[in-house]
């Protein structure tokens, strides 16, 4: 019998903290918007202190645009859609503000790390 | 000539995920494996439709999968044609290891808008790249199985020889009356080739379909780029837009 | 903008958990553009859950969250079905 098992991954990015070194704020969330009006609703503490990068590379290639290319938002500790694909900026906010996927129930349930489907990969 | 108002058309049924039993791993070429499986109460399928599957490791870590179905609806096995993508999750496990006797879950048929009997009527215009040619096989086989006339003309487009899935198989169906199929080769054509090697475009359709006039009933399947490429070209060649059926697999294809 | 998708049919399978009709053939009607076609056409994209969206205006015409339970659907647009003679 012959068994199936998932791969190995690793990435390559820059730290959050290192994009946030120089800001001051006050703000509790992060904001993160992608292309296509997507946006990921964060608390500012689960992107700080070593858990949260941008990454650019997959595997050692470019991040690829299925994957989340060409950069993405990278949180290990939070469930894997948290991981904002496309991103394109980040903002600060004071307030908590549902992005695209929590406003269809995505809060804590899910897999952790399930990866997107398509046909036949 | 009967058309059947597809469009719009309700078919109620439980899907539900079932084991599937694989009774052989065929070779398709170097990269690709047609899987033949034993599913307990199949309800059947029409030709076009497609499965979920889904894989289970040992850890309880699941991925799931979408695969065209290859095979006819006369026939009592089920047949996916799997491609293997590089560095893909689950195409390197179907083509490189999977054998008989193993099993997986699969969860089906799906999918009546991309489908066609022989009774839908035609004439058809099947375009297929790469992978693509899986579900409008099954529309082939099964037109072949019912001996039917309808005309069915087809355009595959494969990188090189190496990707063009059941070459034999379809030179084999091609005398029968009414079923036309071109090649066309965009990376590497085979030595000796002189039929098409490039991306389809609007000449090549022109030459391998009916008019608009003729009012074909049209499948297109594949890579999302290829499909809304030769989606676009059909339209801009004057054919009706609800006559024209995609399935898109996505970046790397089905 | 990167733009990676598949379509309606990819998200049948996961729509038939729930529903026990066939949804690919249905045709919408898109609130935001005018543009009909089936919900097979419409793109499909996979983030946390799947979203699909109008191929003429790319306005989101469905958003689909999944849970271990059940899902939580968002739909926009007027859609049609045919009883089955």
């Amino acid at each position: 019998m012959t068994k199936w098992s998932k791969l190995d991954t690793t990435w390559t990015g820059v730290s959050v903290d290192t994009l946030l070194e120089d800001v001051t704020t006050e703000a509790e969330f992060l904001t993160a918007w992608s292309d296509g009006d997507y946006t990921t609703n964060l608390p500012l503490e689960d992107v700080s202190d070593g858990k949260a990068w941008v990454v650019y590379d997959y595997g050692g290639e470019p991040l690829d645009p299925e994957h989340g290319g060409p950069a993405r938002l990278l949180v290990p500790h939070l469930y894997f859609w948290k991981s904002a694909k496309w991103v394109r900026g980040l903002a600060l906010t004071a307030e908590d503000e549902p992005g695209f996927w929590e406003s269809v129930g995505y809060n804590n349930y899910g897999d952790p790390w399930r990866e997107q489907r398509y046909w036949g990969d | 000539m009967a058309r059947a108002a597809i469009l719009g058309r309700l078919i109620p049924h439980r899907i539900t995920w079932r084991v599937a039993t694989v009774r052989e791993v065929v070779a398709e070429g170097p990269r690709a494996r047609t899987l033949v499986l034993d599913v307990p109460e199949w309800p059947g399928h029409r030709a076009g439709q497609h499965v979920d599957v889904r894989l289970t490791a040992e850890d309880g870590y699941q991925a799931q999968r979408s695969y065209s179905i290859a095979s006819a609806p006369e026939l009592d096995t089920l047949e996916l044609t799997v491609e293997l993508v590089d560095d893909g999750e689950v195409s390197p496990y179907f083509v490189q290891e999977l054998r008989a006797g193993d099993q997986f879950e699969v969860r089906g048929p799906i999918g009546g808008h991309f489908s066609w009997a022989v009774s839908d009527g035609g004439p058809l215009v099947l375009v297929g790249g790469g992978s693509g040619l899986v579900p409008l096989m099954s529309m082939l086989r099964h037109r072949a199985a019912r001996a039917s006339d309808v005309a069915a003309h087809v355009l595959v487009s494969a990188r090189s020889e190496e990707d063009a899935l059941y070459r034999d198989e379809l030179e084999g169906l091609e005398p029968r009356a009414g079923l036309s199929v071109a090649w066309t080769f965009t990376r590497t054509a085979p030595v000796g080739w002189s039929g098409y090697a490039r991306r389809v475009d609007a000449a090549m359709l022109a030459d391998v379909a009916p008019a608009p006039g003729d009012q074909p009933l049209i499948f297109v399947c594949g890579p999302t780029p290829f499909v809304e490429a030769v989606a676009d070209l059909l339209v801009d060649g004057g054919y009706d837009p609800r006559a024209i059926h995609a399935e898109r697999f996505g970046p790397t294809g089905g | 903008m990167t733009d990676v998708h598949t379509d309606g049919n990819g998200v049948a399978g996961l729509l038939g958990e729930i529903l026990a009709v066939e949804v690919t053939a249905m045709r919408r009607r898109c609130h935001s553009c005018g543009a009909e076609n089936p919900l097979a056409a419409h793109r499909a994209y996979h983030g946390a859950g799947v979203v699909l969206r109008c191929p003429a205006c790319t306005d989101v015409a469905m958003r689909i969250g999944v849970s271990d339970d059940g899902l939580v659907f968002e739909w926009r647009g007027t859609f049609t079905a045919q009883r089955l003679q």
